[in-house]
């Protein structure tokens, strides 16, 4: 056996190339996907797609209206250049991780790539206009995560590159511009004039709606990427520090935090990433470490708990007294909010990410197979529609 | 338990916590983070780095009588290698010894890089996932992370536009293989020794220019410990030979 040094470092590598190539390129690490929600007006259902479209359904039997429209960017990389997205064709499709919002006749949709797009959906033709582009040329320099609002005539959201952002619905010029300055990944909250929003730097910010002007800001132990739900005056949120907080709208003071203490068993062992739903005077809130609390919106008191034994990203929806929650391994919840009784209404066996919607009694379901289910919440019946075109 | 679970337990989860809590103690900087981090595993790793370097340099002294060997034995191939391997084997050294080093290294790599993306919020699905890895016992890591991704000059979640760093990781890793490349009157090993010395910087300049920062610092910070316990290991090696050319060329002048 001729012991030759070269070859084996040659050899090695060789290993290390394929390595590398197999850690950053195999769809595992450093990909984005996206994992939009969607938004519902007159029967037609906008939704973005893992393959970066924005999808027309109708609801009455999930058929597809038209062609989606899809968001492209210029293709960012090559060779190892996986970053956001792999591929190496001129252009490449833009996930899209922001749920959709609609007016009367337009849908906003942001990209990954840090655009926002507005279109008209032409009924009678079945098409999907590009009405404006935000911004017109090249990108805003964030990725948008977050989902859109459409609010007071503009369209509200956050983007990672540490900015809030109102631009005018009607024509996508900049209403205003506020520079928080770190990543932001939670969907605005309005109520009356007041944007509420959560931050990485592990602050919720109450901004004018009308001007960006900051009127108070609350800080945690953790980042905030749970989107802040509004209720009677009080701002509910979760945080990275695993907790959850009740803050007043009106001056950002605590009113209380859950778990005050950490106790053996009812500690949340993991950060809140979803929306919290609140319903008749208490608050559900889904963690990653697969449970539910139930707290008294008043006072934060744990009145219950649900463990689904699996970690919960996907905010919940509520449909009448039925909280409906899915967890990453795709199993649905039902959880009554008259009587603290849970029920699985089905497994659907791909993985969930995306947060729940609803409507007409119907909770919308998207998946990392980019397969959208619709589910009716007492019974569990489901039906599959396929999202990607390719 | 699958592969890819193993490999969670054992290699990412611990990277993963011991990066988010080393980084509390380092005023947050992730930069500091992974150039203790660096240091931490190339002291866990001395012994197999010293055994490496003496392996070769067992096998730089063992040259001159490889090649004659190789000489002597030109048509008979079967014969030459039983004689090199009687020859290593009487000298103590074996080329696995020169390679088992950079082979335990490279799982650290792919963790570190798999950390990197996790932990600085790069790709949203990643960053989800990291919340798995966390240990629920060690409050603080929750609310650590994502952790500061900026560093001097640095965004340690995107390569360096400045291309300082890629240089740096190809300079010094060409010092590192200078400095472990044998002189020799062979010329086909000659040639191929000189192709290994720039393919293995050029290929990590190149990486530098597409993967994260963060792993291109931990690439310079361990090539510059490697540099420095090469030299008091085994001295300046090949390098002595570039000093006593210059110096021979400055005489001259």
């Amino acid at each position: 056996m001729k012991i030759n040094r070269s070859r084996i470092l040659l050899l090695l590598v060789v290993l290390l190339l394929v390595a590398i190539t197999v850690t950053s390129c195999a769809r595992t690490v450093g990909m984005a996907r996206g994992w939009s929600g969607g938004v519902i007006s007159d029967g037609t259902l906008f939704i973005g797609s893992m393959d970066g479209s924005l999808v027309a359904l109708d609801v009455s039997d999930g058929s597809q209206l038209g062609e989606p429209a899809v968001l492209k960017a210029e293709a960012t990389s090559g060779g190892f250049g996986c970053l956001p997205t792999c591929g190496t064709a001129a252009t490449q499709a833009v996930p899209i991780y922001s749920s959709p919002a609609i007016n009367s006749d337009l849908v906003y949709v942001g990209g990954y790539d840090g655009k926002i797009h507005a279109f008209k959906f032409d009924v009678d033709r079945l098409r999907q206009e590009p009405r404006w582009i935000y911004p017109r040329q090249g990108t805003i320099g964030g990725l948008i995560v977050g989902g859109l609002v459409f609010a007071q005539g503009k369209v509200f959201f956050g983007s990672s590159n540490g900015k809030v952002y109102a631009l005018e619905a009607n024509d996508g010029f900049k209403d205003w511009i506020v520079d928080i300055g770190d990543k932001i990944w939670s969907t605005p909250a309005i109520d009356g004039n007041t944007l509420f929003i959560g931050c990485f730097d592990k602050k919720l910010y109450a901004l004018s709606t009308i001007d960006g002007t900051e009127k108070w800001q609350f800080e945690t132990e953790g980042a905030i990427v749970s989107t802040a739900v509004v209720y009677n005056g009080i701002v509910y949120f979760g945080s990275f520090d695993r907790h959850i907080y009740a803050v007043s709208a009106a001056s950002g003071n605590l009113v209380w935090r859950f778990p005050e203490a950490e106790e053996e068993g009812t500690t949340p062992e993991n950060w809140f990433w979803a929306r919290p739903v609140v319903h008749n005077g208490t608050v559900y809130a889904a963690n990653l470490d697969g449970r539910v609390y139930v707290l008294d919106a008043d006072n934060g008191r744990r009145l219950a708990g649900f463990d689904l034994e699996s970690a919960i990203s996907s905010s919940p929806v509520l449909v009448d007294n039925l909280v409906i929650v899915a967890t990453q391994e795709g199993i649905v919840y039902s959880l009554d909010t008259t009587t603290n009784q849970e029920k699985q209404l089905t497994t659907l066996e791909e993985k969930v990410n995306a947060p729940l919607f609803a409507s007409d009694d119907t909770v919308y379901i998207h998946t990392v197979e980019d397969s959208l289910y619709a589910i009716n919440p007492v019974s569990g019946a489901r039906q599959k529609f396929e999202l990607s075109t390719e | 338990m699958d592969i890819g679970a193993v490999w969670d337990l054992i290699i990412l989860s611990p990277m993963i916590n011991v990066l988010v809590v080393l980084s509390s103690y380092l005023a947050n900087s992730f930069g500091l983070t992974i150039i203790v981090l660096t240091i931490v595993i190339r002291a866990l790793m001395y012994p197999l780095t010293v055994r490496q370097l003496r392996a070769t340099k067992g096998m730089q002294e063992l040259q001159p009588k490889l090649t004659e060997l190789r000489k002597k034995y030109a048509k008979d191939r079967q014969r030459l290698a039983k004689e090199e391997m009687a020859m290593m084997k009487e000298a103590g050294v074996s080329p696995a010894g020169c390679l088992l080093p950079m082979l335990i290294q490279m799982p650290i790599w792919i963790a570190l890089y798999q950390s990197i993306i996790r932990v600085l919020a790069i790709a949203p699905e990643d960053f989800l996932n990291l919340s798995r890895h966390l240990y629920s016992g060690w409050s603080l890591v929750f609310s650590q992370v994502p952790l500061e991704s900026s560093f001097l000059w640095l965004d340690l979640s995107t390569p360096d536009r400045l291309l300082i760093l890629p240089i740096l990781v190809g300079a010094t890793m060409w010092l590192q293989q200078k400095m472990v490349t044998p002189t020799t009157a062979d010329t086909a090993q000659g040639a191929q020794s000189r192709m290994m010395l720039w393919m293995m910087p050029l290929m990590f300049t190149f990486f530098s220019l597409s993967f994260p920062s963060g792993l291109a610092l931990y690439w310079v910070a361990s090539n510059i410990i490697s540099i420095v316990i090469q030299y008091f290991i085994s001295g300046w090696g090949g390098l002595a030979t570039l000093f006593g050319e210059r110096q021979t060329a400055e005489k001259r002048k």
